[in-house]
């Protein structure tokens, strides 16, 4: 009795998603990341295509590292009090994006003003090349004020702007749709609230290819598993031809970690975890290949020690 | 082909007896399609009937079991997605050892590598011992200390031949090692497992481990597992993944066993990361070449979360949490111990930066409106909650007032008679939380 | 102890100090609004103290300056007089009757529960010296086919005076009983008729129809239970609260509103309550429990077990019901604790039980039950829908009377017609589908019923929260506005997406599809004036051609009244309780997600509802 093929066919194809622009198509990025494109289940090259590996984005936030833990802050000393320098070093640590986090204009912070948010997104669009992902405050007023004067200050940059939620999506839409930027769709951890989220997206113009969701985040054994299991139930639907579910996924670890014990605790406190040093980074690279095991392309990180392990872990899985 | 509720219905004796414990046949047959009770629970369904629900019935993955003391049990997966039921067996996760190291020095650091983490121990549950040195007897002499030293940790020997093998497998026979001839398995190893009854690694391509399980099976060995041999991660995956789809989605028995890999980066980095990988992929066992703690805690913690039945409430410890570092006059939040309202209530605390308290109050893991409509988190039970977790304790007169979930207002008043102290009727979703927090609640105890 | 009086009802009470007023008003029997059951957070009972001071509890609602909550003030020792304003007095006890098509007019319809035969004896004799009572069994036997017939002690003591008044020949009345028949008066004819009544006891709305000459009218009013809570939950919370207290409260309050619904009835026909001689109650699991004054609790614990569910038929006088004291009354039986009479009264109505082809039968109450089955089998479940479609618990909700919105169209302006035509009062459960509908067409709500900021008619208010104007106070027959909240819009799509899901996963455990059943009957006394495409467009019922759909109302009313009216009906619903089987959705795994799923207009996977999103 021979082997059976075991071979699974999808009919949908998870979307191409292209964020940045180079001088060509009207911006001023020197590089562009494309996600998605995959025709099956996460890595599985003798039966599909996975014309993209996963990007990873390196995170920078207008509020400096102060609550960053020290593994993580050990390695931004330098350049964490200017954003273009710590963009330009994230450019050299191999990212593929930046994540800039606009939390100075979080009113628990400085409130920074829209046009100083607007200033900061100009920076580091000065400082380097790579394309941008623009992370807002969470806090919806604050989020409705400054998000339209970033994305003009990026318009034709071609960056993805976050996060609109069902109870926030309309500024941030028109916002981007006005623009020309791609924008990150935030829903807690369900396949349905997502589809919902979209479907309110497009229902005000945006098209569904220029979508990226974000089911939330929760690190590895900090709820990780959960949104593994949204992301799987999403990539299933999606290649079963559930166009509201194609859009590609992001996680946005590295804030995440910050949060973990096995992570942050130093090796006095807890010394049969062992190393501190080697814990931490790793803590947030095995998170992110949790992540990609489910069907994550996009994700989001702090330490770039993190990023090296897990970029060259994802070379020798990636198909 | 899985049969639905009324079908099975229909092969009932459909007198709604109650014999099998269930008050209605069709209750039964559509407890029998979601797999929460066997056709046999019915005392009355013809032989007929069974035979057409019979063929199944049986497990597409074999159970195999390695150890006795404490026994490794892999296999008897059904699915691919842990959501479309669970993933039952936790594999294991193993040290390698070989028998030229300081075998008692191993024992010590394998044995350190056990973890309590929310109320579970994670540990390595398995050792792999590798004959590194060419000689059977050096072999056998580590396996005979690695087995006592560990207590009858479950084991794989790992040689290259089935003479080395013999020595450890003869000694060890009673603690029920698992066999892994490389390259093999041998006749002759075949034989020696088929005479002491230990289960064997088949190992090689799909197409060799199908022939060699079934050359094996006929021999009358029942416990098999399979192994892709030394490969990298994309190969791995991709034998770990046809194996599992051909036993669950294609009932083809000669793969319907579960798989062994060993991961071959030498980097410990790499390691742990490749461990993951296979842990979530569908490994039944994941042999690692590293006793360091800080490279092994990954794969254990996230063997933990993805063998979590997806299907059961996730419950969180009942007890105090306190979120921001809370001093005496900081708020008191109380909520249910299921996972989501928990995390919601935490996530948005933490997230507002205000130190607090939050009392998860033990509801068997189910939500505020639920747990109160089912009568598991009513005054009573709050104010036990309380006084269990010496919360008082900590607060300051005048602060000894529990926010609670808007959800249950009406509980409120009597709430605060059985605690004898004001109750605050909080938001009514978390999200409320930050603003109630900021605004609310320095004008309540203003 | 002080005099608390309501004004305007005009009403005093003589209360303890430390009572409140909330609880003054329930004792003076001035009901006042109010749906958390009186613990300051809802924020529904405003009154002004007109005179005398009370003492103020904290509340999570502030009232409006110059207002207190009724439920936050407490009494003194001073006496108090209390205003409460028209919109604190929306539980209103009024009972409204509507007319309904004439009965057949024989009364009562041979095989009735209860029966009346006019019989003549042989008067007894030295050759023929039968006792009484045998001699009227031995002609009983001959009238029916039946052997069995009970006479109690009380009707013993009687019986020769009274069938010697009758001169032997006998007006004898009866019931029917599982074992036979029960002798419930024989003597001279009474020369008046004899008739039985129907009662549904809803969570939210008590209903009665008399089966009696010319009867053709359906009275209801509010459940009374209402000031103790919205649904059954918080009902059988107040038993728990005060357990001698609590339950004799409810019970009271339902026999209660049975016994002024019938009084109504009665006066209306020219009856007498002593006419009424059986009555047949239909309600869910809850309801029946507080009816006949059995302890609920247990329905609300887990494993979620009820007293009893196939009950026998009581002596009105064990539960106070006013109508003739040796009548009966009949009650339906329950399947389980959340699928109770009113579903097998349902059952009954409809003739699902008696299908070829699988059909369902969905029940749009405070609690949503669905059915599906045909005569081969029958599977149930429930889903906790909550009172919004019946106008409960909504900021301007009504039950269908004259005056309620049941019709809403859109177009340049929202346009809406009442029941009977009269100044609009509020909207039933009718109107707010097709209000939801129609503001979801018109772009002022998203697919998640959020409102849009700055769309016609919607406002924001004081709380940030926003809501839309439907209709002015001055174009409206009350004092206040006619509004949707953004929180009656969160209820009525929960309960809707409730009612879709528990449908959608006993259809699934079934290995079927909407689309697989013959017929999908919508129940619920939420309106008359069902449109079915707007039922459609929210998602509350599922987008299958649309001729399958079918409106039939009120079926446990109609289910009682049917039983009353031919006792192989009531033996019927009995059978079709236990063939019925309960499947129990809290611990269904799949069941949340298919509710996050539904709650969403019409529903996250729009192919699910073609004709209403295009999708295919």
């Amino acid at each position: 009795m021979a082997v059976p093929d075991v071979k699974e066919n999808f009919s949908g194809t998870i979307n191409e998603v292209t964020i940045g622009a180079t001088s060509e198509e009207g911006g001023t990025r020197t590089s562009t990341v494309t996600i998605g494109g995959e025709t099956g289940y996460p890595m599985l090259g003798f039966e599909a295509e996975y014309p993209h590996p996963p990007a990873f984005a390196l995170e920078i936030s207008t509020a400096g590292v102060e609550g960053w833990h020290d593994e993580c802050r050990k390695h931004l000393a330098d350049v964490a009090g200017d954003l273009g320098a710590w963009a330009a070093k994230c450019e050299e640590w191999g990212a593929d994006m930046i994540c800039l986090c606009l939390d100075a204009a979080h009113p628990d912070n400085e409130g920074r003003s829209p046009q100083q948010c607007a200033d900061d997104v100009k920076r580091v669009l000065e400082a380097t090349g790579l394309p941008l992902l623009v992370w807002g405050t969470d806090v919806d007023e604050v989020d409705n004020n400054v998000l339209p004067k970033c994305t003009q200050a990026a318009a034709g940059e071609n960056c993805l702007f976050g996060t609109a939620k069902e109870d926030n999506y309309r500024t941030i839409a028109a916002s981007c749709l006005a623009d020309n930027h791609k924008v990150l769709a935030e829903a807690p951890s369900d396949i349905n609230l997502s589809k919902q989220l979209h479907i309110l997206l497009r229902d005000v113009g945006v098209d569904l290819a220029d979508m990226v969701m974000h089911p939330t985040t929760g690190a590895l054994g900090f709820g990780m598993v959960y949104i593994y299991t949204t992301i799987e139930r999403g990539r299933i639907a999606a290649l079963s031809g559930d166009r509201l579910l194609q859009q590609p996924v992001l996680v946005n670890i590295g804030k995440e970690i910050g949060r973990v014990k096995e992570a942050v605790s130093p090796a006095q406190a807890d010394p049969q975890w062992g190393s501190h040093e080697v814990r931490a980074p790793l803590w947030e690279s095995a998170s992110a290949i949790s992540y990609v095991e489910s069907g994550a392309e996009l994700l989001v990180l702090r330490n770039p020690e993190a990023l090296r392990q897990a970029k060259t872990a994802i070379e020798s899985m990636w198909p | 082909m899985a049969l639905t509720g009324l079908e099975i219905y229909m092969l009932l004796p459909r007198t709604n007896c109650g014999d099998c414990g269930v008050p209605t046949c069709l209750a039964f047959a559509m407890k029998v399609a979601s797999k929460q009770a066997s056709f046999d629970e019915c005392p009355h369904v013809t032989d007929e009937a069974k035979e057409k629900l019979g063929a199944a019935g049986a497990p597409p993955q074999k159970l195999v079991t390695i150890g006795v003391e404490k026994p490794l049990k892999i296999g008897n997966e059904t699915v691919m997605f842990r959501h479309d039921e669970k993933f039952y067996n936790p594999c294991g996760i193993a040290v390698l050892v070989r028998d030229t190291d300081d075998v008692a020095r191993k024992a010590q650091k394998v044995k350190a590598l056990s973890f309590e983490r929310i109320g579970q121990v994670i540990e390595v549950d398995t050792v792999a011992l590798e004959c590194a040195s060419g000689d059977g007897e050096t072999m056998k002499a580590a396996a005979t200390e690695l087995n006592q030293s560990l207590a009858g940790m479950p084991m794989v020997l790992i040689a290259d031949s089935s003479e080395l093998l013999a020595a450890s497998a003869g000694a060890l026979a009673a603690s029920r090692p698992l066999l892994w001839e490389r390259g093999g398995p041998s006749d002759a190893l075949i034989e020696l497992a088929a005479s002491s009854g230990l289960p064997l690694v088949v190992e090689g391509d799909l197409e060799k481990c199908a022939a060699d399980a079934q050359k094996a099976k006929d021999a009358g060995i029942e416990e098999l597992v399979l192994c892709p041999g030394d490969v990298g991660p994309k190969e791995g995956l991709q034998f770990l993944t046809i194996t599992r789809r051909a036993a669950t989605q294609k009932s083809y028995r000669p793969l319907g066993y579960p798989s062994l890999i060993r991961v071959t980066s030498e980097d410990p980095v790499a390691q742990s990361l490749q461990a993951c990988h296979y842990v979530y992929k569908y490994a039944g066992i994941v042999i690692m070449d590293t006793d360091q703690p800080e490279y092994i805690l990954a794969p254990l913690v996230a063997r933990q979360s993805i063998y979590i039945d997806p299907q059961r409430p996730v419950q969180v410890e009942a007890k105090i949490y306190e979120v921001n570092e809370p001093d005496e006059k900081s708020p008191f939040l109380i909520t249910t111990n299921f996972s989501l309202s928990y995390y919601s209530v935490f996530g948005e605390v933490d997230g507002s930066r205000a130190p607090a308290r939050i009392l998860a109050v033990d509801t068997q893991g189910t939500s505020v409106l639920t747990a109160w409509a089912a009568d598991a988190f009513g005054p009573e039970q709050i104010k036990k909650a309380i006084e269990k977790s010496g919360v008082f304790d900590q607060l300051a007169e005048g602060y000894r007032r529990p926010v609670i979930p808007g959800l249950v207002a009406v509980i409120s008043g009597e709430l605060s008679e059985e605690i004898g102290q004001e109750v605050i009727v909080g938001p009514q979703e978390a999200s409320g939380l930050p603003r109630f927090l900021k605004n609310e609640w320095p004008k309540l105890v203003g | 102890m002080p005099n608390v009086t309501f004004q305007p009802a005009g009403r005093t009470v003589e209360v303890a100090p430390g009572v409140t007023v909330l609880e003054a008003a329930r004792r003076a029997d001035v009901p006042i609004r109010n749906e958390c059951g009186g613990h300051g957070v809802c924020g529904r009972c405003v009154v002004e103290i007109r005179r005398g001071e009370v003492e103020r509890r904290p509340a999570r609602h502030t009232p409006p300056a110059g207002k207190d909550l009724a439920c936050r003030c407490v009494i003194t020792g001073q006496d108090v007089e209390v205003f409460v304003p028209a919109e604190s007095r929306q539980v209103e006890t009024e009972v409204t009757i509507r007319q309904v098509e004439a009965l057949p007019q024989a009364f009562p319809p041979a095989g009735a529960v209860v029966e009346k035969v006019s019989l003549q004896l042989a008067p007894p004799s030295l050759d023929d010296n039968l006792a009484d009572a045998e001699r009227l069994v031995r002609k009983l036997q001959k009238w029916r086919e039946e052997d069995n017939y009970s006479i109690s002690l009380r009707l013993l003591r009687d019986l020769p005076l009274e069938l010697r008044h009758a001169e032997w020949n006998p007006e004898v009345i009866l019931s029917v009983e599982p074992w036979g028949r029960r002798v419930l008066r024989a003597g001279p004819p009474r020369g008046r008729a004899l008739c039985l009544a129907a009662v549904d006891v809803g969570t939210t709305t008590v209903k009665a129809r008399l089966l009696a000459p010319g009867a053709h009218r359906v009275a209801s009013c509010y459940n009374s239970q209402t000031m103790f809570g919205p649904d059954v939950i918080s009902r059988i919370v107040h038993c728990q609260r005060d357990e001698e207290q609590g339950y004799a409260d409810l019970q009271l309050r339902v026999v209660g509103d049975i016994n002024r619904l019938l009084g109504e009835l009665v006066r209306e026909s020219g009856l007498e309550r002593s006419d009424v001689w059986g009555v047949v109650v239909s309600g869910n699991t809850t309801m029946m429990h507080l009816l006949l004054g059995m302890y609920p609790i247990w329905i609300r614990r887990e494993p979620y077990v009820g007293c009893a569910y196939l009950l026998p038929s009581v002596s009105p006088r064990d539960v106070g019901l006013k109508i003739n004291p040796e009548g009966r009354i009949f009650c339906l039986p329950s399947v389980s604790s959340y699928v109770g009479a009113d579903i097998t009264a349902g059952v009954l109505a409809t003739g699902l039980a008696d299908r070829e082809k699988p059909s369902a039968l969905i029940d749009l109450g405070t609690n949503g039950e669905i059915v599906v089955g045909c005569r081969d089998f029958l599977v149930c479940c429930s889903a906790s829908a909550g009172p919004a479609f019946e106008g409960g618990a909504s900021a301007s909700g009504s039950r269908a009377l004259p005056g309620a919105i049941d019709s809403v169209c859109g177009g340049e302006r929202v346009s809406w017609e009442t029941i009977g035509g009269a100044a609009p009062v509020g909207i039933c459960g009718t109107g707010y589908i097709d209000l939801l509908a129609v503001l979801l067409k018109e772009g002022i709500m998203d697919k998640t019923g959020k409102f849009a900021p700055g769309a016609p008619g919607v406002r924001r208010l004081d709380d940030d929260t926003l809501e839309y104007l439907f209709v002015s106070a001055e174009e409206a027959g009350r004092d206040d506005d006619i509004v949707l909240t953004q929180a009656d819009v969160d209820n009525l799509i929960r309960a809707k997406g409730a009612i879709y899901a528990a449908g959608n996963v006993l259809l699934e455990s079934l290995g079927m599809t909407w689309s697989d059943l013959e017929a999908i009957m919508l129940a619920g006394g939420f309106g008359e004036r069902l449109n079915k495409d707007n039922a459609v467009t929210i998602g509350l019922l599922p987008d299958v051609p649309r001729e399958r759909i079918e409106f039939v109302g009120n079926t446990s009313l109609a289910g009682a009244l049917m039983a009353a009216q031919d006792a192989t009906g009531y033996w019927r619903t009995r059978e079709i309780a236990r063939s019925m089987t309960y499947f129990e959705l809290s611990t269904h795994p799949g069941f949340m997600d298919q509710f996050v799923s539904a709650c969403f207009l019409p529903h996250t996977d729009p192919e699910r509802f073609p004709t209403v999103t295009g999708a295919g």
